[in-house]
C-alpha cells in the first residue's frame, strides 16, 4: 500500500465514496479485529465492536487531519469502542480490582522463575490476558499495546492514577507468571 | 537475563502486526453507512422523530379534508422538527468528533478559539482583574496539578521569553486609531452604538463601576480615547521567542522582555490553559503544536492589543518510564536486586539512587529503605522518572525470632515473622538453603514446623536464611530477610 494510495482513498471516505470506504474497511478490518480481540474473547463481540468503530471511522473521517497516522487514529477509536462495548456489556466491570483465581494462581511458586527466554504466540498471550480481570485487562491493554499514558488509563476507566499503575503492575505480574507457567507445561510435554 | 528484561516489549512485537485470519462483513458494514452514518441512538432518534412527522403529516391529511387552515400550522411545525432535528444531528455529531478523535491540537484550538473570544469580551467589559471562568476554561487549570511523582529531580525546565519592544503610550488619531482595533473591540463599538446593552454589559449600562472599567468604556467609545497601545514594526514582525521546543509534562517558563510594569497581560497557552501572570509558567501535558497568544493591556487602557503567533511551540512526547524489579539471591546482610527498564520509545535510561548513577544489577544492605529512580530520555532528549521503593527488614523489623526448636516439645516448636499478622497483602514466606528454596508458605496457619520440601528435616544447629516478600496494593514491594537458627538440644 503506498501513502498516496491510502491519501487517495482518505480523500475518498470523506466524500462519503463507498469504493474509498470498502478499501480501508478491507485493509485495516484484520488488524482492527486483532486490536479489540485483545479487550473481549468473545469473538461475536469482536465482531460488533469492529463494525461500530468502523462506522464511527467513516462518520467522523473528516476529523482526521493528516498529520497524524491514519492507522493510529483508527486503532484509537476501535480502543475506545472496545472500552466503552465491554463497560456496557459488564457493569462496573472495570472498577473491580481483585481477581481471586488469579489472586490465587500467582500466590504459589513466585520463587525461581525461569525466564522468558522462548518466544511465545499470540494465541498464549491472547489465552492469558482472558484470565485476568476485564479491570486488569484493560489497564495492560491501553499501557502495553495502545500506549495510553496512566492518567489518560485513569480518566478513560474512571480510575486514580494510582490504581491504574497498580493494576498495571498486578496485570504485568500476572501475566508473566501465567506465560511462564504454560512454558513449564510446554517443557513437561 | 538481557532476555527477560524486554519481555513487555517483545510481548508488543508479537501483537504488532497481528492480523487473524477474519474477513469483516462489508455488506452488513454498507447497509449500517446506508442510513447515512448516524450512531445508534442518533438513528433511533431520528426513526422517531421520522415517525412523528409521518404523524403529523398523516394528521394533516386528513384534517386537510375538514378544515385547510388546521393544516398550516401542522405543516409549519413540521418544519421547525425537521430543522431541530438537523441541528441536533449536527451538534451530536460535532459532540462525538471531539470526544473520539481526541485530537489534542483540534480540541485545544478549539477551546482556544472558544474562550478567547469570551475573554476577550470579558476583559473589555470588566477590566482587571479578569475573571475565568473555570467551568468555560475546562482543562486549563488540570495543567498545574499534573500528576508529578514527588521524587522528580531530573526534569529539566524551559523558559520562554517573549521579547516586547518598548511600549510606548501616547495619543493618535481617533481614525487611525480605529484601524488598529481587533474584532472584539469592534463588536463592541456595535454594542455600544446599539444602544440597550443585553444583561451582563454592566459597564456601559451603569456607567458607574470602578474608574478603570469605565475608561475601558470610554476608549472603546472610540472618540474619547486619548491613549493607545503602539505596536512597533519589530513586534508587527511577530514575538522574538526564546525556545521552540519543549517537552511533554515539563514546566516551560514564560516571560515577557519589555514590558510595562502597569500594564495587564493575558497569556493563552493554546492548550487551553491560560495565566495573568506576567512571567507564567505551563506545564503542557500532551505533545503537539501549539499556538501561544499574548494579550498586553497599557494600564488605564481600555484597549487591547492580541498577537497571536503560529507554531510557536513544539512540544515533543516524554517517555513514560517504567521500571520493575526483583530480588535475586540475598544472604542475611544483603540482597542482589536486579533492576528492569520496562520503558517503551526510551533512547537512553539512567539508574539513580541517592546521587549515584548505578547499574541494573545492585547489592543492597539490610535493613534499609532505598528509592531507586529510572531516568529515561526519548530521541527529542525529553526525560521521564521513574520512582520505585525497594524495603528491606531484618529480623527485628519482622518480629521473628531469632531461633527456635521444631522438637516436638510445645515450646518454639514453629517460625513465623508475626508481621504477616499486619499485612494486608498476598505474601510469600521462604526458606532458604544456600540457593535451593527448602519451604515456602502463605498461609499464616502454615508456619515452619522444620519440615523440609525434600521430605527431610531442619538440621539441628544450622542456620537456615528465610525471605519474606510483599507487595502492598500500591505495588510497593518489601523483602525481610534474615537468618534463624535451629536450635539443637
Amino acid at each position: 500500500m503506498s501513502e498516496k494510495e491510502l491519501r487517495l482513498h482518505i480523500d475518498g471516505c470523506k466524500r462519503g465514496d463507498r469504493l474509498s470506504q470498502q478499501w480501508v474497511f478491507e485493509r485495516y478490518y484484520r488488524l482492527m479485529f486483532g486490536v479489540c480481540l485483545r479487550y473481549t474473547s468473545d469473538q461475536d463481540r469482536v465482531q460488533d465492536i469492529v463494525q461500530e468503530g468502523f462506522l464511527k471511522v467513516f462518520t467522523n473521517i473528516e476529523g482526521f487531519t493528516s498529520k497524524g497516522s491514519f492507522e493510529g487514529w483508527i486503532r484509537r477509536i476501535m480502543v475506545n469502542t472496545a472500552i466503552d462495548a465491554v463497560r456496557k456489556w459488564k457493569t462496573s466491570a472495570l472498577e473491580s480490582t481483585e481477581d481471586s483465581e488469579l489472586e490465587r494462581l500467582s500466590g504459589s511458586e513466585e520463587e525461581e522463575e525461569p525466564m522468558l527466554a522462548d518466544s511465545f504466540t499470540v494465541q498464549e498471550v491472547l489465552l492469558a490476558m482472558n484470565k485476568l480481570s476485564p479491570a486488569y485487562r484493560a489497564v495492560f491493554n491501553l499501557y502495553v499495546f495502545d500506549n495510553y499514558s496512566h492518567a489518560e488509563i485513569a480518566e478513560k476507566l474512571h480510575i486514580s492514577v494510582g490504581a491504574s499503575k497498580s493494576n498495571l503492575a498486578k496485570a504485568k505480574r500476572k501475566i508473566r507468571h501465567l506465560l511462564v507457567l504454560n512454558l513449564r507445561q510446554k517443557v513437561e510435554k | 537475563m538481557s532476555e527477560n528484561l524486554n519481555w513487555i516489549d517483545r510481548l508488543r512485537q508479537s501483537f504488532e502486526s497481528f492480523e487473524p485470519k477474519v474477513n469483516g462483513n462489508w455488506n452488513a458494514m454498507q447497509k449500517r453507512l446506508d442510513v447515512s452514518g448516524y450512531s445508534a441512538s442518533e438513528l433511533d432518534m431520528v426513526s422517531r422523530v421520522k415517525a412523528a412527522q409521518r404523524f403529523a403529516f398523516g394528521a394533516s391529511v386528513v384534517a386537510a379534508g375538514l378544515a385547510l387552515w388546521m393544516v398550516i400550522p401542522k405543516v409549519a411545525e413540521q418544519d421547525l422538527l425537521s430543522t431541530e432535528l438537523e441541528n441536533s444531528l449536527v451538534e451530536a455529531k460535532e459532540r462525538e468528533n471531539g470526544l473520539l478523535i481526541e485530537d489534542a491540537e483540534a480540541n485545544a484550538q478549539n477551546v482556544h478559539a472558544a474562550i478567547s473570544d469570551e475573554h476577550r469580551s470579558n476583559y473589555l467589559s470588566e477590566g482587571l482583574p479578569l475573571k475565568l471562568d473555570p467551568a468555560l476554561i475546562g482543562r486549563s487549570y488540570d495543567a498545574g496539578a499534573v500528576q508529578l511523582d514527588p521524587d522528580v529531580t531530573a526534569r529539566t525546565t524551559t523558559t520562554f521569553i517573549l521579547n516586547l519592544p518598548e511600549m510606548t503610550v501616547h495619543a493618535r488619531p481617533p481614525v487611525e486609531m480605529k484601524e488598529e482595533f481587533t474584532a472584539a473591540d469592534a463588536e463592541m463599538n456595535k454594542r455600544n452604538e446599539e444602544g440597550p446593552l443585553a444583561e451582563g454589559d454592566r459597564i456601559s449600562a451603569t456607567g458607574s463601576l470602578e474608574g478603570e472599567s469605565e475608561k475601558g468604556a470610554e476608549s472603546a467609545n472610540s472618540t474619547s480615547a486619548k491613549s493607545n497601545l503602539e505596536m512597533t514594526a519589530a513586534e508587527e514582525a511577530g514575538f522574538n521567542i526564546s525556545v521552540q521546543e519543549a517537552c511533554a509534562g515539563t514546566e516551560v517558563s514564560f516571560a515577557l522582555n519589555g514590558m510595562d510594569e502597569r500594564a495587564s497581560v493575558l497569556w493563552n497557552f493554546g492548550d487551553g490553559g491560560f495565566s495573568q501572570q506576567e512571567s507564567p509558567s505551563h506545564i503542557y501535558e500532551n505533545a503537539g503544536t501549539y499556538d501561544i497568544t499574548v494579550s498586553v493591556r497599557a494600564p488605564g487602557d481600555g484597549t487591547i492589543r492580541t498577537r497571536s503567533v503560529e507554531n510557536m511551540i513544539v512540544v515533543r512526547p516524554k517517555p513514560a518510564a517504567e521500571m520493575s524489579w526483583e530480588f535475586e539471591e540475598s544472604n542475611a546482610s544483603r540482597v542482589n536486586v536486579h533492576l528492569i527498564d520496562e520503558t517503551m520509545g526510551a533512547s537512553s535510561s539512567t539508574w539513580i539512587m541517592g546521587q549515584e548513577d548505578i547499574s541494573s544489577s545492585v547489592a543492597l544492605k539490610i535493613p534499609g529503605e532505598y528509592y531507586v529512580n529510572l531516568v529515561a530520555s526519548n530521541a527529542f532528549g525529553c526525560q521521564d522518572v521513574a520512582v520505585e521503593k525497594i524495603q528491606l527488614g531484618d529480623r527485628k523489623e519482622a518480629i521473628a525470632p531469632a531461633m527456635f526448636s521444631p522438637d516436638g516439645d510445645g515450646r518454639y516448636d514453629t517460625f513465623m515473622p508475626l508481621i504477616v499478622l499486619d499485612l494486608q497483602d498476598d505474601w510469600t514466606l521462604t526458606v532458604w538453603d544456600g540457593m535451593e528454596v527448602v519451604f515456602e508458605t502463605n498461609d499464616v496457619r502454615g508456619p515452619w514446623d522444620g519440615s523440609l520440601q525434600d521430605g527431610g528435616r531442619a538440621v539441628s544447629g544450622k542456620s537456615y536464611i528465610w525471605k519474606l516478600e510483599t507487595t502492598s496494593t500500591a505495588g510497593d514491594r518489601c523483602l525481610f530477610v534474615d537468618n534463624v537458627l535451629i536450635d539443637g538440644e
